[in-house]
């Protein structure tokens, strides 16, 4: 069993403090504190409408320093839950692929054969359907909404992380501290569970992260043309959506929500570029 | 490729032309239709877009003005007999197809029976109710009608009529991609997607077509339409009311009003928990602050109404007066109709409608404010469309009406009579349709339309909220009258 | 060689026969489209008469089993809208995505080289981390936002270019700048990697040490060697960015595939849905069939196997 102890231990991302890295941290932390934060603020109140107050300015009212909505409705709170469901779609979405794309590209790689070649297969034709197009046909028959959307961005993603696992899994079942384990008798399922998965792990982490970033983009495009999360619920993409109408008087409307956009996908990409972690490419073999 | 440089090259001549006029006059205008027609022939295909370009090319029978009333195009005149039943129409001379053949009764015939006999044309559905149609000399139509229809010359304006020989000659699939009829202006190009070329036509009969082109673009997207009549690339464009203080204060473009046909409702499943109950509707229709939602949420573009026509439109009750929003009184009767607190469900399509999403969380929270749990509903237009046909939709929705006659029959038909797409019927109102569509005075016609009206607010069968405006940025060297219908005319 | 066409053929044809499939049921589950054709006073018997004269009426394995073999037989059905085939319907609109996509991705690829190769000629790591700033910057705005931000500046207050369709070069400015910047970052960022692994290998090292210059050494040796990984990511992303042009053929009006389906599905158009879904589904695939020849060319080393 010595072998098994000089199994190399996964590697660590290491953080080096750069300007960008800095730079990605604020970035970061400005809109997970106003998602988490927001809701504590005492005038938090995303669905009160007054139409008397529609679409005032930012730091004009106190009551309202970001101002308020077409409907009159506060803008931070709108921002702040707006900022809370996009996370939380992304999040979603992209633990769902990670998840299935771990779990697919594990077994593929590791029991090879016609199973591996099936499931590459499978993959090979998710990525030929072009997601919106099909969010389009979707939408028609099944009506839109947050769930649809999740499940959806969720089950066509998977492919990259299936393949990131899967050639993982190619390279490292040839490796010694594997084959030892195998011919000590240890289960397939130990092997995956103690060998295979910490070793992908970290990488479809990054591959995740970088992913969030895409999905918010996508979720931001989807709301649109009107397919994405409805209405009262906000998120960014749609509040930019609805802001964009209202772009040349009241740009307002459009900049908070395109300003937390920007911080959760630049943070997100400053964080990967200033980590010593190499950007994985989506869709890569 | 050499489709997109034939393109390119046709849209180069074009500005040059432009270019060289613009001292004497526009030479070209750019109108934006909401929509691209699928198909230029009247005879398959009825969609509005199509039927707004049908308008430059075709001509038919009667025409409706500006201000919504009927007027003559291709007949000069025409009479109907006392029980309504035969209509009898007396043709223009010296009418001709824009390929030089003359224009006459025999290709008005062969419209009307092509229309009636082909299974596939969408044209039949809007004249079902003809018996015979028989040309009786070259410049003489009579049509017999299996049950009397008084607002029967209004239904002829449907109606492109296309030029026979080159219908049979060319086969109706690529008639529909070249057509021919008689109107002031012929088809030149269509690139799809992008553009519908016409040009004047000369041997028109009547006063020729204003301008010598006319190009059709069809632009879906609100947004892209304001920008791009602001980029000089439309001439003419409908704004969303959200663009338009953009558009006013930009000063690019001279912004038209025009008070449309159109009446955007609130509409009862009264098969739906406590729908039934007229307090209850009644509470909702009081919760709705239509002055403030109209001055504030759509920024003046709208007048609120107490009924499902608008003003222009025939049968227009003027004594109605819109439901002022009254919170005590709405709690009162819902206290009354013992309304529980149980959820109501709100429906809308997510696109057709002005900054629908809006309307429907204004409506909500005003409903809310009442004292009614609202829930969401946000159905994809077409799939809204087929739950409205179909009388399928859950509870209370949102929804609008604007009928291209401009004739108070067919939506009341449609939304009120048993049988109709609505949920709640009236004796009376059955009882007053049939009277109106055989009754061949007009003002007593348009009395017993207004009783209707009438009957309608009083068991608030329906909720109007607006009678909304089409706005329109126009280009400044433009001159152009827009329609209620919002059809885009250049006659 | 032959054998491995054959086989990614075979694949290919797999796919596209899903993805029928799966957007064949999809679509009808949507809703009747026969209501929506006909005019508002249409009878019921009326609706139904022409749902039958367009064989809609039937059971929807018949219709399927009719739509696969007349698909074997080279059609793919007549639009219900505009009764001419939907294939043709289809085939007008795709010049206008294609080349969207393909001028877009090759003018941001081509950027992206030139920039990387730029700061590694200069050996500057600020340079590099510069340029990736404002690539990650521009990629962090939305594409839809980006476009009508642009239109609003260069179209509607400067009147510089066309803010709708495709009617001269100068109405592509705008959608190709659109789309090109956005897709630079992801380039940059893996030819940059590419460069950093190979710095420190010993070819690099030895051309070095023979005083082979600076830019020869970039441009001639390592670019070439960087840009092969690069070239299977762009395929797939080429492919990706075909099908994701909906959002921004409605931005810019565009005449392209996406706006078409789009109405199609409004409409409920079956037989154009399904030609449209499966023109860009089948382009996705020569591309990336081209791309693995492409590679196979590129690289002694890989046989297609």
């Amino acid at each position: 069993m010595t072998a098994l102890a000089d199994a190399p231990r996964p590697r660590r991302l290491r953080l080096r403090p750069t300007f960008t890295v800095a730079v990605a941290a604020i970035m970061l932390a400005a809109v997970f504190a106003l998602a988490i934060l927001g809701p504590l603020w005492p005038g938090f109140d995303p669905d009160t409408q007054n139409l008397f107050g529609a679409k005032i300015p930012p730091i004009q009212d106190w009551a309202h320093p970001f101002g308020t909505d077409p409907l009159g409705r506060d803008l931070f709170s709108r921002l702040a839950w707006a900022s809370g469901v996009s996370i939380l779609i992304a999040l979603a979405a992209v633990a769902i692929s990670a998840c299935l794309g771990l779990a697919l590209g594990l077994v593929a790689g590791w029991r090879g054969g016609w199973l591996d070649g099936l499931l590459m297969g499978v993959g090979n034709t998710q990525l030929a359907i072009p997601v919106v197009l099909l969010l389009i046909v979707l939408v028609a028959a099944l009506g839109a909404s947050t769930v649809l959307l999740v499940v959806l961005l969720g089950l066509t993603n998977w492919v990259a992380y299936g393949r990131l696992t899967r050639s993982l899994v190619l390279t490292l079942r040839e490796q010694e501290f594997i084959v030892a384990a195998k011919t000590a008798g240890a289960s397939d399922a130990w092997i995956i569970l103690r060998h295979l998965l910490p070793n992908a792990v970290p990488k479809v982490l990054i591959l995740a992260a970088f992913d969030t970033g895409v999905i918010v983009t996508i979720e931001s495009s989807l709301s649109f043309l009107g397919l994405g999360v409805q209405p009262p619920v906000p998120s960014l993409g749609l509040m930019i959506a609805e802001g964009q109408r209202y772009l040349q008087t009241d740009p307002f409307l459009t900049v908070f929500p395109a300003l937390a956009i920007f911080c959760l996908i630049g943070g997100i990409q400053f964080a990967g570029q200033g980590l010593a972690a190499r950007p994985p490419s989506r869709g890569g073999r | 490729m050499t489709h997109s440089l034939r393109l390119a090259a046709a849209a180069s001549a074009l500005a040059l032309a432009a270019g060289a006029a613009g001292a004497q006059g526009v030479e070209t205008v750019y109108p934006a239709l909401y929509g691209e027609p699928s198909n230029l022939d009247p005879i398959y295909d009825t969609n509005l877009p199509a039927l707004n370009v049908y308008y430059a090319i075709y001509d038919r029978l009667a025409t409706i003005d500006a201000e919504g009333r009927v007027q003559p195009q291709m007949a000069s005149s025409w009479t109907y007999s006392d029980d309504l039943k035969t209509w009898t129409f007396t043709l223009n001379e010296g009418m001709t197809c824009h390929t030089g053949e003359p224009m006459d009764a025999a290709d008005v015939v062969f419209t009307y029976k092509t229309a009636l006999s082909e299974t596939t044309s969408r044209l039949g559905g809007y004249f079902g109710l003809i018996e015979s149609v028989e040309a009786t000399s070259p410049t003489e139509v009579v049509f017999q009608l299996k049950a009397p229809f008084a607002p029967f010359d209004r239904q002829t304006t449907l109606a492109g009529i296309v030029c026979q020989e080159q219908y049979e000659a060319m086969g109706k699939e690529a008639f529909g991609r070249n057509p021919v009829g008689s109107g002031p202006y012929k088809f030149v190009e269509w690139s799809a997607g992008d553009s519908i070329a016409t040009t004047r036509y000369e041997g028109y009969f009547g006063e020729p077509g204003q301008y010598p082109n006319v190009v059709f673009k069809p632009v879906p997207d609100g947004t892209t339409r304001a920008n791009s009549v602001q980029s000089g690339d439309l001439s003419m464009a409908l704004l969303e009311p959200s663009l338009v203080p953009a558009v006013k204060e930009a000063g690019a473009v001279e912004v038209v009003t025009q008070p449309s046909n159109r009446v955007i409702y609130v509409g009862f499943n009264s098969n739906a928990p406590f729908l039934g109950e007229e307090k209850v509707r009644k509470a909702i229709d009081l919760s709705i602050d239509r002055k403030l939602i109209g001055e504030n949420l759509l920024n003046g573009a709208v007048t609120p109404v107490a009924q499902l026509l608008a003003p222009v439109t025939f049968g227009y009750n003027p004594d109605l007066k819109p439901t002022e929003q009254d919170l005590d009184a709405a709690k009162a009767l819902l206290e009354e109709a013992g309304y529980d607190g149980s959820t109501i469900t709100l429906s809308y399509p997510t696109t057709g409608l002005p900054q629908v999403d809006q309307l429907a969380q204004a409506v909500a929270y005003f409903m809310g404010q009442a004292g009614m749990k609202v829930e969401f509903d946000a159905q994809e237009q077409t799939t809204f469309l087929n739950n409205w046909f179909t009388s399928k939709l859950p509870g209370v929705y949102i929804f609008a009406f604007a009928p291209s006659v401009i004739d108070g029959n067919l939506p009341y038909h449609m939304l009120l009579k048993t049988g109709g797409q609505g949920y709640t019927f009236d004796a009376r109102i059955d009882a007053l349709m049939d009277q109106q569509i055989a009754e061949t005075d007009g003002d007593k016609r348009a009395e017993l339309l207004g009783q209707v009206g009438e009957i309608v607010y009083e068991r608030t069968i329906y909720a109007p909220l607006f009678n909304d405006d089409y706005i329109y940025g126009v280009a400044k060297d433009v001159e152009w009258t827009p329609r209620p219908d919002g059809m885009m005319t250049f006659r | 060689m032959t054998r491995y066409l054959v086989v990614r053929l075979a694949g290919a044809a797999a796919t596209l026969l899903a993805v029928l499939t799966f957007v064949f049921v999809l679509v009808r589950l949507a809703g009747d489209p026969v209501r929506l054709m006909m005019p508002d006073q249409a009878t019921a018997a009326e609706v139904e008469a022409v749902r039958e004269a367009l064989g809609l009426n039937r059971p929807l394995i018949v219709q399927y089993w009719d739509f696969l073999t007349s698909a074997l037989g080279g059609s793919l059905g007549d639009s219900l809208r505009q009764g001419r085939p939907a294939l043709e319907v289809v085939l007008e609109r795709m010049p206008a995505t294609l080349e969207l996509a393909f001028l877009s991705f090759a003018i941001g690829f081509a950027a992206a080289v030139a920039l990387a190769a730029t700061a590694e000629v200069a050996g500057s790591k600020r340079l590099r981390g510069l340029f990736l700033w404002i690539a990650t910057a521009r990629q962090s705005a939305p594409p839809f936002l980006f476009g009508i931000v642009m239109v609003l500046i260069l179209s509607v207050n400067l009147g510089l270019l066309p803010a709708i369709g495709r009617n001269s070069w100068l109405s592509y400015v705008i959608p190709v700048l659109t789309i090109s910047t956005f897709e630079i970052a992801l380039y940059l960022r893996l030819i940059g990697s590419a460069f950093d692994e190979m710095r420190e290998a010993d070819w690099v090292r030895t051309a070095r040490a023979k005083g082979v210059s600076r830019p020869r050494l970039v441009l001639r040796h390592m670019l070439p060697n960087a840009l092969l990984p690069v070239v299977t990511v762009a395929g797939i992303n080429l492919g990706v960015l075909i099908g994701g042009l909906v959002v921004l053929e409605t931005v810019f009006n565009w005449p392209g595939l996406g706006r078409l389906i789009i109405d199609s599905v409004n409409n409920r158009d079956f037989p154009v849905v399904q030609a449209g879904v499966l023109a860009i589904a089948a382009s996705f695939i020569v591309i990336n069939l081209a791309v693995d020849f492409l590679y196979a060319a590129l690289d002694p080393r890989v046989r297609l196997a």
